[in-house]
């Protein structure tokens, strides 16, 4: 039996139908005209540190996803502002109304995070602070808005971070299923409508986009 | 001649034209028909608003395949989540999705076995098996599709022939 032709054979019956076909078309079409698509799309921004209250609820759902990964003793020995991860150094900052509505809503969108600040340290806070959900981070964080990133998934499949003074061009590697150095991840908690991102850390040459589990990520590597 | 999306071509006609070969190689990443759908979906969205100019259908082509590989590539992270957030593990959700796929769409069980031992194979190896054998790429186009070099995709290829032949056993490899 020859491998190619029973190949072809398979795969030419595995095949979007008709109604599939319009689907796609359908929804394309919607999201190029500007109306209600089936999947919306946009950018989100990574930012520096979270500032005072406004930080609460994002810290709390990273938190969570980290305690599931992480013990609480662990967490007080991991300082994410002493690790390389370059310029981008901590997580997302989130306007107070957000904070408490809008980030656990499937609305939220990722454009309504902020600048904040860049290089800003990120301070660890009390151990088991965040083991109980009631419990809320003090505001011992950096706020100040100094900078603001973008970041852009490009046709190509490379993904582009675009600061205030400059763009970064990274293009994928692979993916990263057991990660293990968390004390690099910049976090952070964006809802897109068709993929998570929990957390971002550029170490190196190198950008990872993490999923919820914050040990599978996503690698792109530097571009020249 | 240069072939411009929004002059030249119409959309339509490039979707019908390709969406079969970005919905297979979407599948064969994702082993997910709906999975595979959402991809699609996102390639052919990339295409309009990168409206590229392409030397070439074969260019055109090669930047679809390249624009499917990466989305599913990114779409498995997402959708790896989904499953283990449902307390799934992914393993198992792709097996049956695989199954379910073969017992529906393929009528017998020869394409089926071959099916299933390319499904089984890790994604790295899948989609250069695909690439070759179906959509008849040599070594460099995979190469430049996967922004991999030569040497590494025909390791690849090898390699996946060395794990199908163990597989199946019995079927020619050309």
């Amino acid at each position: 039996m020859n491998f190619k032709e029973e190949y072809k054979s398979a795969m030419e019956k595995i095949s979007p139908d008709e109604n599939v076909s319009q689907k796609i078309e359908q929804a394309v079409l919607n999201e190029i005209s500007g109306k209600t698509a089936a999947k919306k799309k946009k950018p989100f921004y990574v930012c520096a540190a979270f500032s005072g209250a406004a930080c609460a609820a994002a810290a709390a759902i990273i938190l969570v996803n980290v305690l599931h990964v992480r013990t609480p003793n662990n967490l007080s020995a991991e300082t994410p502002s002493a690790s390389g991860t370059s310029n981008l150094t901590a997580g997302f900052e989130i306007s107070e109304d957000k904070a408490e509505t809008d980030i656990i809503s499937e609305e939220f969108e990722p454009t309504d995070f902020q600048a904040a600040n860049v290089n800003g340290s990120f301070k660890e806070q009390d151990e088991g602070v965040f083991e109980n959900d009631a419990d809320e981070p003090k505001d011992s964080l950096s706020s100040a808005n100094t900078a603001e990133y973008e970041l852009i998934f490009t046709p190509e499949g490379d993904v582009l971070l675009v600061g205030q003074n400059e763009t970064k061009k990274y293009s994928p590697e692979g993916v990263v299923s057991h990660y293990t150095d968390n004390a690099d991840i910049a976090v952070s908690s964006v809802k897109c409508s068709d993929s998570t991102v929990a957390g971002v850390a550029v170490k190196e040459n190198f950008l990872y986009i993490f999923e919820e589990d914050l040990h599978t990520a996503a690698v792109y590597k530097l571009k020249n | 001649m240069k072939l411009s999306l929004k002059t030249s071509e119409s959309f339509n006609e490039v979707m019908k034209l390709y969406l079969p070969t970005v919905y297979r190689i979407a599948f064969t990443r994702l082993k997910n028909a709906a999975d595979a759908e959402d991809a699609a979906q996102d390639v052919f969205l990339w295409y309009f608003k990168a409206d590229k100019t392409f030397e070439s259908e074969e260019h055109r082509k090669a930047f679809l395949i390249r624009c499917a590989i990466n989305r599913a590539n990114s779409y498995a992270s997402s959708a790896h989540a989904r499953h283990t957030a449902k307390g799934e593990l992914l393993e198992n959700m792709t097996e049956i999705s695989c199954d379910n796929a073969s017992e529906t769409v393929l009528k017998t069980e020869t394409q089926r076995e071959v099916l299933d031992a390319v499904m089984k194979l890790a994604p790295k190896y899948r989609t250069v098996i695909h690439l070759f054998y179906f959509e008849d790429m040599t070594i460099a186009q995979i190469a430049e599709v996967t922004d991999s070099k030569e040497s590494a995709v025909k390791s690849r290829l090898m390699r996946a022939r060395e794990k199908l032949k163990s597989t199946l056993g019995g079927y020619e490899f050309d």
